[in-house]
């Protein structure tokens, strides 16, 4: 499995093509693909959670018998660590996205061959409301409470490739008191320091690779 | 519990009798204390409880067996599970008989957490107009629990009111893994959808 940013640009894709399936319409395959946008989008945020750890993908931390098969099933076990490590609301769209999903592909699974169903296909289900909430209600809420482009920016400044386990650090405290990009560079070095988010050889760290990318916190930007 | 033991051993012991019904003996065993009110009683001597199991294992072998296969059928990893812990059994009977006690107190403790479960999700899905039937079944160390819905069309709405209590339900029982699933009105008979072994535990 990929890293963080392979799991956003995965992401991305799949999203892309949930809003081509959208205006055609496909509204069953859209929310599909919806899905599997979820899916990496929710990836790449365990990737950061774990990155000390050698658990970066869901389904490395899935917990087996003494024979090592597994004693729950991989979506499940993501479920859980969506339940464990991020909101409520993102726990929420991303269950209502796998149900709908799921009905859309599978109509659920079902043991019994002998199985009776009305004559309705499964696309009949849903409706363009259905594909629309998904895309953008429920793949929103994911993408900011997961704080996609907070990370993405964070990413951009390569910090990992000069020392990755400061830069982890630095970038799970960013995450744990910022919501976007623009909050982290108005409130500037003297507000980074003043609330104690960052250390003083963090800051210099940090700052060091916004030069880098031509940027600068607000607070260095207002001095000259 | 995620380190839980599953194993499927076969092993006899030499009336031919395989450990699950050895189990069963025991929670039959259990039921018929109860029946006589011993724990109600003076303390007894271990010596008059071994005594009054063998007796019921003469007694009840057909009854015994009758029990232990609806058990397989209706909780085949849990009592994969418990015929483990049994298989530190000797071949002495009264040894085997009361391991098989220390067994039967675990499966029972299973058996109550899961209707504990079943209990609170009953508890919350019952008032939500659209919930028709639920019913749960074992897999793994899941729990899976089928919502049947009277839904035609996918509703959002309906789903995130349903997820509203399902996240509490997840945060309430961290073990076994709760795997809901929610099924619109897209079949003709529900029987058809879950498994035959599943329970049913509410219905309107």
């Amino acid at each position: 499995m990929g890293d963080f940013a392979v799991h956003v640009s995965q992401a991305k894709h799949n999203e892309s093509l949930a809003e081509f399936l959208l205006d055609k319409p496909y509204f069953d395959w859209s929310i599909t693909a919806c899905f599997y946008s979820a899916i990496h989008y929710v990836e790449a945020r365990l990737f950061i959670e774990f990155v000390e750890s050698d658990k970066k993908h869901s389904e490395t931390s899935i917990p087996v018998d003494d024979k090592g098969e597994w004693l729950v099933t991989p979506h499940r076990w993501r479920e859980r660590l969506i339940q464990n490590h991020f909101s409520k609301s993102v726990w929420k769209s991303f269950r209502n996205i796998k149900e709908a999903s799921e009905l859309a592909r599978y109509l659920s699974y079902f043991p019994n061959k002998q199985a009776s169903f009305k004559d309705v296909p499964s696309f009949k289900l849903f409706e363009f409301e259905n594909a629309q909430f998904s895309l953008d209600i429920d793949l929103e809420n994911i993408k900011r409470d997961l704080r996609i482009e907070l990370c993405e920016f964070l990413y951009s400044l390569e910090m990992e490739k000069t020392d990755p386990i400061r830069a982890n650090l630095i970038i799970n405290k960013i995450l744990s008191n910022f919501s976007t990009k623009e909050e982290v560079l108005q409130l500037g070095k003297t507000s980074f320091k003043k609330q104690q988010y960052l250390n003083k050889e963090e800051l210099i760290f940090l700052k060091q690779h916004l030069e880098n990318k031509g940027l600068s916190l607000s607070s260095d930007t207002d001095k000259t | 519990m995620f380190n839980m033991i599953i194993s499927t051993s076969t092993a006899t012991i030499p009336d031919k009798i395989t450990l699950p019904e050895r189990i069963i003996k025991s929670i039959y065993y259990q039921e018929y204390l109860k029946s006589v009110n011993y724990f109600e009683q003076e303390k007894r001597e271990p010596e008059w409880l071994r005594s009054v199991t063998l007796e019921l294992i003469k007694r009840e072998p057909e009854w015994l067996r009758s029990v232990t296969l609806e058990l397989i059928k209706r909780e085949p990893e849990w009592l994969r599970s418990v015929t483990l812990e049994s298989s530190l059994l000797t071949e002495n009977i009264e040894e085997i008989t009361l391991e098989s006690l220390n067994a039967a107190e675990i499966f029972n403790a299973l058996r109550l957490q899961r209707q504990e479960i079943e209990l609170s999700i009953v508890s919350k899905f019952k008032n939500i107009e659209q919930v028709t039937a639920i019913y749960t079944q074992k897999y793994r160390y899941e729990l899976q629990i089928i919502v049947f819905l009277n839904m035609e069309t996918y509703n959002n709405g309906l789903m995130h009111k349903l997820l509203d209590l399902e996240y509490d339900l997840q945060k309430q029982f961290q073990e076994p893994l709760l795997a809901f699933s929610y099924i619109p009105k897209i079949y003709k008979n529900r029987r058809d959808i879950v498994h035959p072994n599943a329970l049913l535990i509410f219905e309107k």
